[in-house]
């Protein structure tokens, strides 16, 4: 993949969270919060997990071009500044729910220290939550901000998939 | 048709960023992070809108989402409350009046 900005990287690692933004069946688009697990920087896949039965599989099945959104949350010191929004091709892999995305929690636990300990809360809670699907994000652009400032032109970086 | 309690009125105001949602011409979707204010009486969302922006596709007019976002550094957790709703252009920016709302089942929880 294309070489991003350095600061796109920063967004992409650094930050606390991110919005996932799939087209529903009546063609709405709906960004939702998710822990990103892992992204690649060699082939710029980013790589979420979700329950099975979550709508957002369907959506993806069904209209794969998605994008994420990752901007800073507020929480100051150290958080990125900078907005980032890529656009991709999502593709489902459902074929091992019970394991595929425990390759991948290290990477959430990271962003995201808590989830270590609510994994066995929240699969009682929700028994299909620790029955996963993995959504593969192949970037085809990204639009970045740099500090945020949105009343600027984005830069782009068109990847040729 | 949304219930305009009290409350939902109230949780609005708790929330400090929203993400707006469109499809854009080429059929990928655009989410953007905006400042917002809410019209407690028009029950309506006002934003200004980012120069450069990717354009909307008018195919799917109508037919956008608003997320209001919160996040909480003592849980490190991510609130959210989803609206359904029309977008439209202003002189000097976007306004997006919902027909819909979504409560997240788990309030709290963001989906890993």
């Amino acid at each position: 993949m294309k070489q991003l900005p350095d600061w796109m990287y920063h967004a992409i690692e650094e930050s606390l969270t991110c919005q996932f933004t799939s087209v529903a069946a009546n063609g709405t688009p709906v960004g939702l919060p998710v822990i990103l697990n892992h992204f690649d920087p060699d082939s710029g896949t980013l790589i979420i997990s979700s329950p099975i039965g979550m709508k957002r599989l369907e959506n993806v099945r069904r209209h794969p071009e998605v994008a994420m959104l990752f901007s800073p949350v507020g929480t100051g010191k150290g958080e990125p500044s900078h907005v980032l929004l890529v656009q991709g091709r999502a593709e489902v892999d459902e074929t091992d729910p019970e394991n595929e995305w425990r390759r991948y929690f290290a990477g959430w636990a990271r962003r995201h220290p808590p989830s270590r300990e609510n994994l066995s809360k929240m699969s009682q809670m929700m028994p299909g939550y620790v029955q996963r699907a993995i959504i593969r994000v192949r970037p085809t652009r990204f639009l970045g901000w740099p500090e945020g400032d949105m009343q600027h032109a984005p830069e782009i970086v068109e990847v040729n998939q | 048709m949304i219930e305009w309690t009290d409350e939902l009125i109230a949780q609005i105001g708790s929330y400090s960023r929203a993400a707006l949602s469109y499809l854009g011409l080429d059929g990928y979707p655009v989410t953007l992070p905006l400042p917002f204010t809410f019209d407690r009486g028009e029950h309506r969302f006002t934003f200004p809108r980012p120069s450069h922006s990717p354009a909307i596709s008018t195919a799917a007019e109508g037919s956008h989402s608003l997320t209001l976002l919160r996040y909480d550094p003592q849980v490190v957790n991510e609130r959210y409350l989803l609206f359904y709703g029309q977008l439209a252009e202003q002189s000097d920016g976007w306004s997006f009046t919902p027909s819909r709302v979504v409560s997240p089942q788990w309030r709290g929880r963001r989906e890993g």
